[in-house]
């Protein structure tokens, strides 16, 4: 039972960590033996590396951090605010707890033609402006929504108390509130710089000269004199590593963010 | 310390009216405690002192300043509510503190109050610990210090006991008399349990159904509560109500006691005692069944059941229990001036 249980682990271990290793490798190996995927031994090379430092690639990484950090700054400010009139108050109605979560189902093709236009009339086409707009139709719903969860779980008594003790509304929700839902506020902000920094659509079309980010580079690779597989895959752990780090913390605060709080009931 | 004064206070929710227009006034240097069943009103009331609701109509005055349209923060009060509502993400020095900061109290004066305060509820060793780290009972003296190091013009309190297991309930109840009279404080309770109310009461004000019922002293609310709800609800165990033909029928009740005003009558279980230990007369005497003994040590509750369907319940002492068996009947009399007489509306009538 428990053999045949750590056997199905490793299987499944095997199926997710393939591609990577693969990834890995791939970045390492030379026109020959990517072209070959049956060699098993080939002469590790760093020219790929070379062509992901010397073509723009970080450049690329930059911009995206940039994007997203401004989007997720934006998005913790408003989705904070935002998730906390929703959940003491009833902002909206009872509908909007879940309706927020209804843009998520929306198809970026509908709203990329006009986000476009948008940009076009602005003049802010090919700049980070038109990319962190767009990015925040998807990550502001994504961290209100992360947010509510956890002011629902502050009890109200918190606010009471501290406004008796005499605090306003805004002061019991800064000294009180605020830092009980730091660590949700934590989760949802790594969770949403991933959903920014992951994102090709949006950025590969109002943005792709000057402000490519690194989806939009990576793909770049894809060229019409055909797919340039080893700098690809050297770009692809560029952008996979970070965000592998960054689960691996959302992971951790997101467990911390459920079972804190002192309350005694 | 300040006296609050309630008068005509409402408060309505979209179709339900939670306060009925409440008039009552909670004197200065005294225990108001707030009682009745779970939904009577008794907490939203509080909460309308305290300003976290805000009332339909009627006003609030604490003091003589009208405080009804105020936010809470200029209300002046401390309130300490049942889960404590400890600041998790502070230690207890900066939960004791956090009140005076808020009124700009720092440094040595700071230092001194919350010092004052932890060890008047000898929680002065636990100052550098987070509330996660403590008891239930040591939660609770935190919160209460929190309060009284406000110096506020009256402490709300909303249960704060019931979350305290029976033992630590009974010294806490104890702990809070001996503060109200060392401070002289005004303190305005809220609790369900009528045994708490009546033991740290100058008042209680027994609410139902959103409205008074009945506001008195301890031995008024018990001795001569004003309705069958304060009477069925303060006392324990309850007391027994039935209707006065039954009274008269099967109770052999004089008709002159159980009357033709009295719809019903009520009689506390400590007035019903086993015949032979009634020795200067009674005002009723029945057989019945001793269906059960519950033991509490120096009593005992037995219920009883006669002919009719009603159970009686009698509180008799422990020594008298060697001529009680379950199961057998026997001779049972009620003291003589021990009935309470209700009308068909459930108001007392003499």
């Amino acid at each position: 039972m428990r053999i045949t249980r750590r056997g199905f682990v490793v299987l499944m271990l095997l199926v997710v960590a393939f591609p990577y290793a693969w990834v890995v490798l791939a970045s390492f190996k030379g026109p020959e033996a990517l072209n070959d995927p049956s060699t098993l031994t080939f002469t590790p090379t760093l020219d790929n590396w070379r062509g992901v430092i010397d073509g723009g690639v970080l450049d690329s990484a930059l911009t995206s951090v940039i994007v997203g950090v401004v989007t997720v700054a934006i998005a913790v400010v408003f989705g904070t605010l935002g998730a906390y009139a929703i959940s003491r108050f009833g902002t909206g109605g009872p509908g909007t707890r879940f309706g927020i979560l209804l843009s998520e189902l929306m198809p970026p093709a509908v709203l990329v033609v006009p986000l476009f236009l948008v940009a076009f009339n602005l003049n802010l086409r090919d700049t980070v402006i038109a990319i962190i707009a767009s990015h925040l139709t998807f990550v502001l719903p994504v961290v209100t929504w992360f947010m509510i969860g956890f002011f629902d779980a502050v009890p109200k008594e918190f606010e009471d108390q501290a406004m008796v003790d005499g605090y306003g509304r805004f002061g019991a929700f800064r000294r009180v509130v605020l830092p009980q839902v730091l660590p949700g506020i934590g989760a949802a902000a790594i969770f949403a710089f991933v959903l920014s920094w992951n994102d090709l659509f949006y950025a590969l079309i109002l943005a792709g000269g000057n402000t490519a980010t690194l989806p939009v580079k990576i793909a770049s690779y894809n060229t019409f004199r055909g797919v340039e597989l080893g700098t690809m895959c050297a770009a692809i752990l560029v952008s996979v590593v970070p965000v592998l780090i960054a689960c691996f913390f959302v992971q951790r605060r997101l467990v911390r963010g459920i079972s804190g709080g002192g309350l005694k009931y | 310390m300040a006296q609050i004064q309630l008068d005509h206070l409402v408060k309505r929710y979209a179709d339900v009216e939670a306060v009925g227009g409440i008039d009552l006034q909670m004197p200065d240097g005294e225990v108001t405690v707030l009682v009745g069943p779970s939904g009577c009103g008794k907490t939203t009331t509080l909460r309308l002192v305290a300003g976290l609701e805000t009332c339909t109509s009627g006003t609030i005055r604490i003091g003589d300043r009208d405080v009804t349209d105020e936010e809470p923060k200029r209300r002046d009060l401390a309130m300490v509510f049942q889960n404590y509502a400890l600041y998790p993400h502070m230690t207890v020095r900066d939960n004791i503190a956090f009140g005076l900061r808020a009124h700009n109290v720092r440094g040595d004066e700071l230092d001194r109050r919350v010092r004052t305060a932890a060890e008047m509820l000898s929680v002065d060793h636990l100052l550098a610990r987070k509330p996660s780290a403590l008891s239930g009972g040591q939660q609770q003296r935190v919160a209460i210090g929190r309060a009284i190091v406000r110096e506020p013009a009256a402490f709300l309190f909303d249960e704060p006991l019931s979350n305290l297991d029976a033992k630590l309930r009974v010294g806490m109840r104890t702990e809070i008399l001996r503060l109200q009279r060392e401070l002289g404080s005004t303190i305005v309770h809220v609790t369900h349990d009528q045994e708490e109310a009546m033991t740290l009461a100058h008042r209680v004000v027994v609410m139902n159904a959103g409205v008074i019922e009945q506001v008195g002293t301890p031995a008024e609310v018990y001795n001569q509560p004003a309705t069958e709800f304060v009477a069925r609800f303060i006392g324990s165990p309850e007391m027994n109500v039935v209707d006065a033909q039954t009274a008269r029928d099967i109770l052999g009740m004089a008709p002159e006691i159980a009357n033709s005003t009295a719809a019903r009558v009520g009689i506390r279980p400590e007035d019903v005692q086993i015949a032979t230990d009634v020795t200067d007369g009674a005002d009723a005497r029945f057989m019945a069944h001793v269906e059960v003994v519950e033991l509490l040590g120096a009593n005992a509750i037995l219920t009883l059941r006669n002919r009719g369907d009603a159970a009686i319940k009698a509180l008799v002492g422990a020594r008298s229990l060697a001529a009680v068996r379950e199961g057998e009947e026997l001779e049972f009399a009620v003291g003589r001036g021990a009935v309470t007489r209700f009308d068909a509306a459930g108001r007392r009538v003499a």
